[in-house]
């Protein structure tokens, strides 16, 4: 007997299709809602154009911080033996599950003014970093460093260790063989890692707006920025900046899209 | 005893592999190549990673050139990137990312020659090795034979002092194989430093060695030249491998002189050769067998080996041999001393090489 192709059951269709409408419908209507024409001079609009700046600087920020300090710990945790190690590699994926709010009060308890390390920082180089634009990108690159972390460990991980053996037998020392074998290698990865980190660092909200404060000019970012505009009921204006996250949302999928969707 | 060896390889090492110990004791002269044969995880290749520094001794010394590599009891490892021992390793490792030229300047380049000098010495060295324009292409455009030239290419422009291959030519498939040997021959005789070969092909092991040392289960079983193992296999798994039959003889218009007889070698170069047949290559007839064989020879059964379900059969005659053929051939012509056979091999079945 042939094997005989059955519809899949109409309860499975039925809910995916709700399922898919929560998933897009909102999408629908904030691209729906958009006031077109006004677009441009809602950009324009002082208030946003400093928060479009403020986002773009601290999420570059945020992102920079994470390839400086996250690329080596990536390094360390998939090339070295210590212990604790697994202890560590959990630490390092709380962030991805904490809650946003909950980063920012943890933030605030170590590098407030108070703060374990924040007193310490206040007291010794008068360094205050809550409520300043610092802090808003000490708290971006707090949630979005673990995704970095991530795809790095992982492409150092699967890395081929005999290049670098073969790199040494040639008189490489460890860094030339890092600079010249390892990064050029998981080049793909690391930049993978780091637009995803960038991504995540432009969406913060909730970790910025408890560590950082809400100041227009200072702290307030795109999200921050929607928030306040619909408070103060400007729709238009928030629907424009949600518009600008959106986009930039759907390109990084475009350009991950390899490495998210290549098994489809 | 050997003598004392000035310059090249002297080298007695233990390794610890999670429970397993490769224990090999190597001596090779300068301008000598020494085979590593052995089965699968017989050590060879952890053996080739102590010497180039890249596994630790549990104990023993390693000096190249009088030059102390490892010594455990006095505490010394010179690191990898440290000594003057270049490898090629099994699957090559070219660097992906860089083209031929600059997998090639690599190692020039880490010891600190400038940008200009080690392009140009790169650039000579793949024309040494006939890759002349064919620097710009990266290793995923190379052939088989191409890549395995790049890699003998980088590992020789640095003049190690020590060089290793680690089954130089396992990746490459059989036509390929035979001209790559004799560039790999040639260029193996221009350096001038010791060379330690790791295979598990009799043939390369004959052809690139004039020393063959057996690995088994981390142990040296026998040592000898090339002629010494074929003659006296001390084991089975050597005779299995590397008892081939082995002569030495002159080449000329397609014809070998061992002996009394003239083999037909369509491909063996002029002069000086030595000549490799695998013994299963060694078919035995009752009568002189019809059709393609153009190696045909009357002989004498001089003795029968029953090795599992085959046997090794030394034949006397115009050419002595060695034949392995089934258990079943054997009753069935019913083989053993003194029995008259014709040997009989296939022309494309020998192998011939330079002397």
């Amino acid at each position: 007997m042939t094997p005989r192709r059955r519809r899949p059951p109409v309860v499975a269709l039925v809910l995916g299709a709700a399922g898919l409408a929560l998933l897009v419908l909102p999408l629908a209507g904030l691209v729906g809602r958009a006031p077109w024409g006004a677009a441009l001079d809602a950009l324009r609009e002082p208030a946003v154009a400093t928060a479009l700046r403020l986002s773009l600087e601290c999420s570059l920020s945020a992102t920079a911080i994470a390839v400086v300090l996250g690329v080596p710990l990536a390094w360390v945790l998939a090339r070295t033996t210590f212990p604790g190690r697994r202890l560590v590699r959990a630490v390092v994926l709380v962030p991805l599950v904490l809650p946003p709010v909950v980063g920012g009060v943890a933030l605030l308890l170590a590098f407030g003014r108070r703060g374990l390390v924040g007193q310490h920082l206040d007291a010794w180089f008068g360094i205050r970093l809550p409520f300043t634009t610092a802090g808003a990108a000490l708290a971006e690159a707090f949630v979005a460093m673990p995704f970095l972390v991530v795809t790095a460990e992982a492409a150092f991980r699967n890395l081929d260790r005999r290049f670098e053996d073969a790199a040494r037998t040639l008189g490489a020392g460890r860094w030339r063989v890092f600079r010249t074998v390892v990064l050029p290698l998981t080049r793909p990865s690391l930049v993978a890692g780091a637009v995803l980190a960038w991504a995540r660092a432009l969406g913060e909200f909730g970790a910025t707006i408890t560590f950082a404060g809400n100041t227009p000019g200072r702290t307030t970012t795109i999200p921050l920025e929607v928030y306040l505009l619909l408070e103060s009921g400007r729709v238009d204006g928030a629907i424009v900046l949600s518009l600008v996250l959106l986009v930039v949302s759907v390109g990084v999928l475009v350009a991950l899209r390899d490495r998210w969707l290549g098994g489809l | 005893m050997t003598p004392t060896v000035e310059r090249g390889l002297d080298a007695s090492v233990a390794v610890d592999l999670g429970g397993f110990r490769v224990e090999v004791a190597l001596r090779v002269g300068a301008g000598e190549t020494v085979a590593l044969v052995g089965p699968n995880g017989a050590g060879k290749t952890t053996m080739l990673r102590a010497l180039a520094g890249l596994v630790p001794l549990a104990r023993g010394r390693v000096v190249v050139d009088g030059r102390v590599l490892d010594d455990v009891a006095a505490g010394v490892h010179v690191l990898a990137e440290e000594r003057e021992v270049a490898v090629v390793f099994q699957d090559l490792l070219l660097f992906p990312h860089l083209s031929a030229l600059d997998n090639v300047a690599y190692g020039l380049r880490s010891r600190k020659v400038g940008r200009v000098e080690s392009r140009v010495a790169a650039a000579t060295w793949l024309a040494r090795v006939g890759l002349e324009g064919r620097g710009g292409a990266r290793p995923a455009q190379l052939s088989g034979g191409e890549a395995q030239r790049v890699a003998l290419a980088r590992a020789l422009v640095v003049e190690p002092r020590l060089l290793l291959l680690d089954e130089p030519l396992s990746a490459l498939d059989a036509s390929t194989r035979l001209a790559t040997r004799h560039d790999l021959l040639r260029h193996l005789d221009e350096h001038d430093g010791a060379r330690v070969l790791v295979t598990h092909d009799p043939i390369d092991a004959m052809a690139l060695a004039s020393r063959v040392v057996v690995l088994e289960g981390g142990r040296v079983v026998q040592e000898g030249t090339p002629a010494e193992i074929t003659a006296r296999p001390r084991s089975r798994y050597v005779a299995d491998l590397v008892g081939v039959n082995l002569f030495h003889g002159r080449a000329g218009a397609g014809r070998v002189d061992v002996g009394a007889f003239p083999l037909v070698v369509p491909d063996a170069p002029e002069g000086d050769v030595v000549v490799v047949i695998h013994p299963r290559a060694v078919s035995l007839h009752l009568s002189s067998p019809e059709g393609t064989p153009r190696n045909v020879w009357k002989g004498t059964v001089e003795s029968v080996e029953p090795a599992g379900d085959r046997a090794r059969v030394r034949v006397a005659g115009l050419v002595p041999i060695v034949a392995e053929v089934t258990s079943a051939a054997v009753s069935e012509l019913g083989l053993a001393r003194g029995r008259a056979v014709w040997a009989a091999v296939k022309a494309t079945e020998i192998a011939a090489f330079p002397e």
